[in-house]
């Protein structure tokens, strides 16, 4: 409905005192980038020999543009001159003063500094030992009121229990199965095309049922936990920190940790072993599928796997995938419960989740190695 | 100017579903107006601004903004929103970015001036409705009022011809809520700012209102148009009268 403004033109006029810089056309938003770089390439002489700023010409204007007027009288004064707007617009001029007035009325915070290199390593380095810190606090904490809820089992909300086993055990069953299965063939593949050449082909069922059982079902378990449901819990318990439903629980005097994690952690805990075997079994069918191709049979397969691994090995197993299984759930629930605001975060969170849910697991795994070496399991 | 309005709402018609929120509105506001949109809640104030803004495409009936028919998408809707300014009621401020970097973003998109330009600008901006010392502050150290009023800098940063506020001073305390009031003020009479209110403050309404417009969500429509003095003090509706006289009341038939 308005016609095109008139382009912003300027010019430096030299003065007896000084140069005046003359302004025509529309100040406007749309129109001031030019502009502003003009003046920004002006070196501090040429600013502090600025005596005048003419602003009769202008046929328009808007607050930015003012504030760009303000902003280059502002450097005029720092290199120690002073240059007056002239023949501005009463309307303009009024705004201007109020610019002027909110400039003066007190000064904005330095913006925060960047931190050294040396600084932000020391700072991520001391973040890294207090994390770890609460960490083991937490799994403490957690430990206790396990404890307490299995000396006292009425207060267990099992329904929550069920329901969180549910979501954690029955509905990872496809992907602990494919996995399991994709796995055991893998192995057996690749053990099979060496171990052929010595003819000891047979013993690929050694190596797979010892693997499986007592390194890789624990581990890949844990780790499918660690994805799925670590970041499930992380970004669940994170969205109702946002939404201030954990504030909520807390002023009905519940405690909001407990009560949220204890279900989820139970839950986990008991489906980490449940799923381990599911993956071990269908791993070594896995297995079986390539030997049977290979023309071995399965009669000779399931006697090498019981020479091979006795209860101890699954036991061993199973009690890994359940120390995995608390570990991952707990580092879900902490994840979740350090949840800073905003949309983002829970994000960030459930990220945090898997990644330190993956490293404890490796960490937790390097730690039993070592336990099982010295006990001679 | 030509004295054309600058947003025409004709005729329009919103449903979601079977469940008709506005019929047959219509609405004209003049450059440099402080239009305020009253009404209970559910009436469909938010709804009929979200349609001036162009969110939604209506049912039926036409909105012009700036002389272009926005209510269909495309380029003219486009070219009309560089000319306007919105501030949402919760904020709706970019959490991974500084009070100031979410002022400075839509001088830096969508203008050619340099960094340093955006930020002077940004931080003017940010003076002006009082948060000058939180400028590198993040949205979520910031309280509800803060939030609003960083809204209100960044729909305020590209000098829109139209200004819509949702809400702007619900939740803030009288003091910011009267410093945001002489700002709107501010805008219109200096600028020739237009500028879209919708709110409950009556103390806000009579303050910076030149007009205000009233639904009611069980008529569905405007049932009163007209300085907010002259409203309260000559308006036969009932409705009307009742929503001056004890505004909260509008809650149960809203």
């Amino acid at each position: 409905m308005a016609s095109e403004p008139e382009a912003l033109q300027h010019s430096f006029e030299d003065g007896p005192s000084g140069q005046r810089l003359a302004l025509r056309g529309a100040l406007l938003t749309s129109s001031l980038g030019s502009f502003w770089r003009t003046l920004e390439r002006l070196d501090e002489k040429s600013v502090s020999d600025l005596r005048e700023i003419d602003a009769s010409g202008l046929t328009d204007f808007d607050s930015n543009g003012l504030a760009l007027l303000l902003s280059l009288q502002s450097r005029v004064r720092a290199a120690g001159g002073d240059c007056p707007l002239t023949g501005l617009e009463p309307e303009a001029q009024k705004i201007l003063d109020q610019l002027e007035e909110r400039l003066a009325a007190e000064d904005v915070p330095t913006p925060p500094q960047k931190s050294s290199f040396v600084v932000a390593v020391g700072e991520s380095t001391l973040r890294f030992f207090q994390d770890l810190r609460t960490l083991i606090a937490f799994v403490g904490e957690l430990t206790l009121s396990f404890a307490r809820a299995l000396r006292h089992p009425s207060t267990i909300r099992w329904r929550d229990t069920l329901v969180q086993a549910e979501l954690v055990g029955v509905n990872a069953l496809p992907i602990i199965i494919l996995l399991g299965f994709l796995i055991g063939l893998i192995l057996a593949y690749q053990a099979l095309i060496p171990m052929q050449e010595f003819g000891a082909g047979i013993f690929v069922a050694n190596l797979v049922s010892l693997s499986l059982l007592r390194e890789l079902g624990p581990l890949m378990t844990a780790v499918i936990l660690a994805g799925r449901s670590g970041s499930a819990f992380a970004a669940e318990i994170g969205t109702m920190k946002v939404d201030e439903e954990l504030d909520a629980l807390e002023t009905f005097g519940l405690d909001s940790r407990r009560y949220m994690s204890l279900p989820r952690v139970m839950a986990t805990v008991f489906m980490a072993p449940l799923l381990t075997i599911f993956l071990n079994l269908v791993g070594l069918m896995g297995a079986i599928a390539v030997m049977l191709g290979q023309g071995y049979a399965v009669s000779a397969f399931i006697r090498q796997v019981k020479l091979q691994v006795d209860y101890v090995d699954l036991l061993g197993g199973l009690f890994k995938a359940l120390v995995f299984g608390l570990l991952v759930a707990g580092i879900g629930c902490l994840r979740g419960f350090q949840t800073g605001s905003g949309a983002s975060s829970v994000g960030v969170s459930a990220t945090r989740a898997v990644v330190s849910g993956i490293v404890l697991i490796i960490a937790a795994d390097g730690i039993f190695a070592v336990l099982y070496n010295t006990l001679g399991i | 100017m030509t004295g054309e309005p600058v947003i025409q709402v004709s005729d329009l018609c919103v449903a979601f579903g079977d469940n008709v929120v506005l019929e047959n509105v219509s609405l004209d506001i003049e450059e440099g107006e402080v239009l305020t949109i009253l009404g209970g809640s559910g009436s469909g104030k938010t709804t009929l601004m979200r349609h001036m803004i162009g969110l939604r495409e209506p049912q039926g009936g036409s909105i012009r903004v700036l002389g272009r028919d926005i209510a269909r998408g495309g380029a003219d809707l486009e070219a009309a929103r560089r000319d306007m300014g919105v501030a949402y009621q919760s904020g709706a401020l970019f959490g991974s970015l500084s009070v100031l970097e979410n002022v400075c973003l839509p001088l830096q998109e969508l203008t050619d001036l340099p960094g340093s330009a955006c930020e002077w600008i940004a931080q003017l901006k940010l003076r002006s409705v009082g948060l000058g010392q939180a400028l590198y502050r993040l949205p979520s150290e910031l309280s509800g009022g803060m939030k609003k009023r960083a809204a209100i800098a960044r729909a305020m940063a590209l000098d829109p011809k139209i200004l819509f506020l949702d809400e702007p001073s619900a939740g803030l305390d009288p003091i910011t809520a009267s410093d945001l009031d002489d700002l709107i003020l501010d805008l219109a009479r200096s600028l020739g700012m237009t500028i879209v209110v919708v709110t409950h403050e009556l103390a806000s309404i009579f303050k910076i209102a030149d007009r205000a417009v009233i639904l009611d969500g069980a008529r569905r429509t405007i049932v009163a148009d007209g300085p907010p003095a002259e409203l309260r003090d000559h308006s036969d509706d009932s409705f009307v009268r009742r929503f001056f006289r004890r505004e909260s009341s509008n809650e149960s038939t809203g």
